[in-house]
């Protein structure tokens, strides 16, 4: 018997039996698990809603413990242990199948049957495998109850979603009660209503951050809960009510500063305490910085600079110090190209080091040892200053011609940041194009400075026409200097013809002026007495009267201002003449004399007389008015008398000057020509000498004819007219011109040996010199004939006063020792005589007057005086009155003799004017003695800062000596001076003293900077008395010291003059005329300023006070 | 500064004003700016009714100078001083600043300038001379030492001004006053050297016209917060003050 059959439906028996247990122990196990889940969390929320007792725990538990394990053992350990037999199993099949009609439980029982001898083999198997075969087609598995296990598991999977929900729900309650049943012996008190889940408890914050508190309620929720805090255990607890918004209440502290404890309250309940723990960041507390200068600014080391802003010189090491408020962990600056410099570190402090090299912004980051950082450093400014380059401003002379000394005084001032080290002169002749240099005196090495040289420009030989381009270049103290440079100007070298030109030119447009004022004021004198008439005629003094006088005065004061422009044109060109060197001495001083004169046409007198005029015209009072009118037109007579006097005096000067030039020109000729000669023995080029003989030969045709036109203007002045005319015929004899042509022919073509050059400019040099002498007597003698002939005027002018005089005395002495009418009436007629001679007196002394310079105008006036008394005398003598006419014929006679001493000194200047002053002496040597000074000053300061070598050896002793020299030369010019009573601008008695003090420093080796700074001060004031020598008192001294701030702190109130000074016009107008501009400018500026000024009260006087 | 002027008719008219000597002898000086901004800013005035267009606003102009300074500095100064002192006072300003050099044909255009910065100033002789010729002519000029300027600047309003001193201010000086209080004086806005802050002033016939502060830098409060990240306390000071000046400036 085969036992595959069987053997085949055994296993699919046990197969599906073994499933079958499996599907049982699940079943049994997923039905236990719900049931423990279901009952346990039944019994959580039993516990959670009442609270059971130990008791009840422990009954409960066990219940809940018993009935799933029941279940376990029931379908999960049972069905283990002992599974269902096969024939079990295979009835249920059976029973499940149907049809099988015990198929299989017969072939079970006939399997265990078919060894018994009864029972057929083969039938059993048949029955066998028919069964097996019956039943191969159906799935056993079919019998195993999988529902019910998945209905288990289901029923356990929604009893945990259940608890989790709930738990998720009630978490607090429920996990309370939990945590109670785990503990069933334990009796726990009931739980508040209300639970509380509050974050974030125990925490940190840092300080200035936010912090917040949540509360999240459960359980009974109530509409407000408590938060409560303090920031020591010593305090109360702070409550703080929280509305309760979705059961949960909140508050946010939007920055914490302190720690501090907190704790929840709401319904009844509270949680614990918390404590908020803050950390402050680290903060800078303090910055500062110690500043290192470079060497170059001269600054001291700054200590303990306030604050993290830096403004420093490039190249200044700076060390910055931070402070901060807590320890740190590390520092470091940020820098804008997001540079980051490291800081040593040291507790709380901080230091970094730095070069300052470029404008930066920075900032400072710190981190404590939490790694908590500051936050939003303050930004710094570095701001490196560059070292600027000096501002250099010329002082004097700016754009100026060169005078006859060839020196020129060189001053400017100049400003740095840091200091002015070294100042020159930078300058080009004409066209050249690299720049020479003059080294200028320092007056100190400072940030503001100024600086001078007498610079004496002989050595460059120049030329007339010829230009200076020139600028003042400082330098400053940096180890690479930087320099400033002013503007450009031109110092220009004028040929004596342009000189002479320029100045003959203003002196004629001066006489034209003078002319029209002469001719306007005869037309006044005439309306004058119109007026007069017409006044005496009428009875009241009306409107018509008031204009005509008005404009009267009008007339007069446009002839004031117009000879007020004429003396400044006039003394301008005398300016230049005194710098030319053109003309001599006696020249110079009638110039000047005739410059006084003008000066003086406006007199004080006349003045007064147009003011009382003016001022009786507004009280209409007619007699008034004719009484200041008659004083006006008397003035006005003497306005007129010196305008014709200055003009006759000025086209006689005019004649002299002429004759000057002359001379001088012809004298310039012949050094000119002495010098080439002298040249062509020095190897100098033939082609420049020949350019100078080509200006000579140029300046001597044109003295050609200068003398020729100059024979014809004095035509009238025997016999310097035949002079001239023949020192211009002999010039054209000599063929000198001819002469100098070929002269400079042969040196341009080089053909002539330079011997036989130099001779022949050597004869043409001895004749222009010898022609030079004979201009120089004419001159002289024209000069002596003016000068008789106004001796002979004046002596015999002296004469006839005297005997006028005598004549007054008989007059006198008849007239006390007559009495009575007819006794009178002959002296009546004797005055008479001696008034007609004193008449013609008159008249030839004011024609005398228009010759010299040195009869006053009170001769006149004297004279007029003696007339005037003589007059009254004869009245007296003829009415009879003796003693009357004795009184006034005494007071006539002190009156001409007054007259006659003004005359006789007059006399004794004429004889005195022979003699020249020595003046120009005087400047020449003054110049010479500031050269010295200069050459002293340059000198001492090269040997400032330097070791000095032993005593007796040269250096500041040799300077000391020299510096001695000077003072004493100085003394004994001022000791001249005074006894010339020359005046001075400059003190030369302080600078006396100066000196003496420098030479007793240099002498004991004190070189300071005190030391330099006297000496530049002291070659500055012999540089202004050179200067106001020259200009004889006219003071235009340039003002090169500007006003300094005033520094003022701390007022309780505002000061009256509120920080404003002098009229700013007043001041404007200084600036304006240092500014060097030409006279008429100079005057046109002062009259309008003048005229601003005028109208200045006025507004200030309207502006409504502050506030 | 401006009043700079959006119409520009009323920029004619205010800079004919300046030029025409007549209608000064007539009118102090100081009320020029008074009267303009009667006519533009307060609509009390009845001049204003015949204004068909809306009135012109009222700005500052920054002044560009040489030297080397940064005149520059801190671009969001005046505007946001503009915007304060258009929500506190009755004055129509403008939004923006202007920008001006002393030669500028149209300086006369506008009442107040600004200077501000760190380093060096420099005027040219004209620039001297106009300034000056502004200033006394009804100008104003506002000057805020950034730190680095002092030196530079008293030197040329030396120039400017020769023959006047500055004069500190007293803290019972109007200024300080109206239209809001600073009893002790000027406030400190920027540390510096740890200097107490000056306020410095040039009169020109008893009017300021120079109205300079020193160690205070009081521009620097009116940047934009994060640029100084100045204190609120502190930028408001400083832009009040700020107003005290341009009020006094415009009223006196």
């Amino acid at each position: 018997m085969s036992p595959t059959a069987y053997q085949n439906l055994v296993q699919r028996l046990n197969l599906v039996r073994t499933k079958n247990t499996r599907n049982t122990v699940l079943f049994g196990i997923a039905l236990s698990w719900a049931m423990a889940l279901g009952l346990g969390w039944l019994l959580v929320i039993l516990e959670a809603s009442f609270y059971f007792s130990p008791t009840s725990k422990i009954l409960l538990e066990l219940l809940i413990v018993l009935g799933p394990l029941s279940l376990l053992i029931r379908y999960a350990i049972f069905p283990l242990l002992s599974p269902p037999s096969l024939e079990t199993l295979a009835l249920q099949l059976e029973k499940h199948f149907g049809g099988l009609q015990q198929q299989l439980i017969s072939a079970l029982q006939l399997w265990v049957e078919k060894d018994q001898p009864n029972q057929s083999k083969a039938l059993i198997e048949a029955a066998i495998e028919h069964a097996n075969q019956d039943t191969s087609h159906l799935n056993f598995d079919q019998i195993i109850n999988r529902r019910r296990t998945q209905k288990a598991a289901l029923v356990f999977v929604g009893i945990a979603l259940f608890s989790f929900i709930s738990h998720a729900t009630w978490p607090i309650p429920l996990e309370s009660a939990t945590q109670r049943l785990l503990q069933p012996l334990t009796a726990f008190e009931r739980p508040p209503d209300t639970y509380i889940t509050l974050k974030p408890g125990h925490a940190e914050v840092v300080a200035g951050e936010p912090f917040e508190i949540i509360a999240n309620l459960s359980g009974i929720v109530p509409r407000k809960a408590h938060l409560f805090t303090r920031e020591n255990e010593t305090q109360a607890w702070t409550p703080l009510t929280l509305p309760v918004r979705q059961k949960t209440a909140k508050h946010r502290f939007p920055a914490v500063t302190r720690s501090f404890s907190y704790y929840f309250a709401a319904h009844d309940n509270k949680t614990q305490p918390y404590t908020l723990t803050v950390r402050q960041r680290p903060l800078v507390t303090r910055v500062i910085h110690h500043d290192t200068f470079p060497p170059y600014t001269q600054l001291p080391e700054r200590q303990n600079q306030e604050g993290g802003d830096i403004v420093v010189p490039i190249g200044t090491s700076v060390s910055l110090h931070i402070e901060t408020n807590k320890p740190l962990d590390k520092a470091w600056l940020v820098f804008d190209e997001n540079q980051h410099i490291p800081a040593q570190i040291s507790k709380n402090h901080a230091q970094v080091k730095l070069n300052i090299d470029k404008d930066a912004r920075y900032t400072i980051q710190l981190q404590d040892p939490h790694l908590i950082r500051n936050r939003d450093p303050v930004t710094y400014r570095i701001v490196a200053l560059p070292d600027r380059a000096p501002d250099v401003r010329l002082l004097r002379p700016g754009n100026a011609e060169l005078g006859e000394t060839m020196q020129i005084t060189v001053s400017a001032e100049a400003f740095d940041d840091y200091g002015i080290t070294k100042m020159d002169v930078r300058y080009k002749i004409n066209e050249q194009t690299q720049d020479q240099v003059k080294s200028m005196a320092l007056a100190q090495r400072a940030k503001e400075t100024t600086a001078n040289t007498l610079w004496n420009l002989n050595a460059l030989d120049l030329l007339p026409g010829d230009q200076i381009i020139y600028r003042v270049r400082a330098y400053d103290n940096n180890p690479s200097p930087n320099f400033g440079e002013s503007q450009e100007f031109v110092i220009r070298f004028p040929s004596l013809y342009e000189i002479h030109e320029a100045t003959e030119k203003a002196q004629t447009e001066s006489l034209d002026e003078m002319a029209n004022v002469q001719s306007q004021s005869q037309e006044l004198t005439e309306k004058l007495e119109t007026i007069a008439r017409e006044l005496l005629n009428d009875e009241k003094f009306d409107w018509q009267d008031k204009q005509q006088l008005e404009e009267a005065l009008q007339t007069q004061e446009n002839m004031n201002n117009q000879m007020q422009e004429t003396a400044e044109k006039l003394a301008e060109a005398l300016e230049k003449l005194e710098d030319s060197g053109l003309l001599k001495d006696d020249t110079l001083q009638k110039l000047e004399e005739l410059q006084e004169l003008i000066d003086q046409i406006q007199s004080p007198a006349l003045q007064e007389a147009m003011e009382k005029l003016q001022e009786a015209m507004e009280t209409t009072d007619t007699e008034l008015v004719n009484k200041a009118l008659e004083k006006f037109k008397n003035e006005r007579e003497k306005f007129q008398e010196s305008i014709d006097r200055t003009i006759a005096l000025l086209k006689r000067v005019q004649q002299q000057q002429t004759l000057d030039a002359l001379t001088k020109k012809l004298e310039a000729l012949a050094e000119a020509q002495e010098a080439i000669t002298e040249d062509t023995k020095n190897e100098i080029s033939p082609e420049a000498l020949a350019k100078r003989q080509e200006q000579i030969t140029k300046d001597t045709e044109q003295l050609q004819d200068e003398l020729q036109s100059s024979a014809e203007n004095f035509s009238e002045s025997a016999p310097t007219d035949n002079q001239l005319e023949q020192l211009a015929k002999e010039m054209e004899q000599k063929q000198l011109t001819q002469r100098m042509d070929q002269l400079q022919q042969n040196l341009e073509s080089n053909q002539k040996s330079s011997e036989q050059s130099s001779e022949q400019s050597k004869k043409i040099a001895q004749d222009l010199e010898q022609m030079s002498q004979q201009m120089n007597q004419v001159r002289q003698q024209f000069s002596n004939k003016q000068k008789d002939d106004i001796a002979g005027e004046l002596n015999r002018a002296l004469h006839d006063l005297l005997t006028l005089s005598k004549s007054q005395e008989r007059t006198v002495q008849r007239a006390e020792t007559t009495q009575g009418r007819e006794q009178t009436a002959p002296l009546a007629l004797e005055q008479a005589r001696t008034i007609t001679g004193a008449n013609r007196m008159l008249e030839r002394l004011s024609e005398a007057s228009k010759k010299t310079f040195f009869l006053p105008p009170q001769t006149g006036s004297a004279l007029g005086d003696a007339l005037q008394k003589m007059e009254n005398a004869a009245g007296h003598l003829n009415s009879g009155n003796s003693q009357r006419a004795a009184q006034d014929a005494r007071h006539a006679m002190q009156s001409l003799n007054s007259a006659a001493m003004m005359v006789q000194r007059a006399l004794g200047k004429v004889a005195s004017s022979q003699s020249g002053t020595g003046f120009e002496e005087m400047m020449q040597q003054m110049s010479q003695l500031s050269q010295q000074q200069g050459d002293v000053n340059a000198q001492t300061e090269s040997l400032f800062g330097k070791p000095q070598p032993g005593p007796g050896q040269p250096g500041l002793e040799q300077l000391a000596a020299q510096q001695r020299a000077i003072q004493q030369a100085l003394e004994q010019l001022r000791q001249e001076l005074a006894r010339q009573q020359q005046q001075m601008l400059g003190d030369l008695g302080k600078v006396a003293s100066d000196m003496d003090q420098t030479a007793k420093e240099l002498r004991q080796r004190q070189l300071t900077p005190e030391t330099l700074k006297r000496q530049q001060q002291i070659l500055s004031r012999m540089l202004d008395a050179q200067k106001s020598m020259r200009q004889r008192g006219k003071s235009r001294q340039r003002e090169a010291e500007r006003g300094k701030d005033v520094a003022y702190r701390g007022p309780g109130s505002l000061p009256t003059h509120l920080g404003e000074g002098d009229n700013p016009l007043r001041q404007y107008l200084r600036d304006a005329l240092k500014e060097g501009y030409p006279t008429e400018y100079q005057s046109l500026i002062r009259n309008y300023f003048e005229s601003l000024m005028k109208d200045a009260p006025t507004k200030s006087q309207s502006s409504p006070s502050q506030n | 500064m401006i009043l700079g002027f959006a119409d520009p008719s009323i920029h004619f008219l205010y800079a004919n004003l300046s030029k025409i000597q007549t209608f000064e002898s007539y009118m102090p000086n100081r009320l020029l700016p008074f009267i303009i901004l009667l006519c533009l800013g307060w609509n009390t005035h009845p001049c204003n009714a015949q204004l068909r267009e809306p009135p012109a606003a009222l700005t500052i102009a920054r002044l560009k100078y040489d030297g080397g300074g940064d005149w520059y500095n801190g671009p969001t100064e005046i505007p946001n001083l503009l915007e304060f002192i258009r929500k506190n006072t009755s004055i129509h300003t403008a939004k923006e600043e202007a920008q001006i050099e002393i030669s500028d044909d149209n300086l006369f255009a506008y009442p107040i300038l600004f200077l501000t910065g760190h380093g060096n100033i420099r005027f040219t002789e004209n620039e001297v001379r106009r300034l000056r010729l502004y200033l006394e002519r009804g100008g104003f000029l506002f000057a805020n030492d950034d730190y680095g300027l002092d030196q530079s600047f008293r030197r040329e309003i030396k120039r400017v001004f020769p023959d006047k001193e500055l004069v500190e201010l007293p803290p019972t000086f109007e200024l300080f006053q109206t239209p809001f209080q600073f009893p002790q004086g000027l406030p400190k806005i920027h540390e510096h050297d740890g200097e107490p802050p000056q306020a410095w002033g040039i009169f020109h016939e008893k009017r300021l016209v120079v109205f300079y502060n020193y160690s205070s830098d009081i521009a620097d409060g009116w940047d934009d917060r994060e640029v100084h990240s100045n204190p609120p306390q502190k930028r408001e000071q400083a832009l009040k003050i700020g107003t005290n000046v341009i009020v006094w400036a415009l009223t006196h």
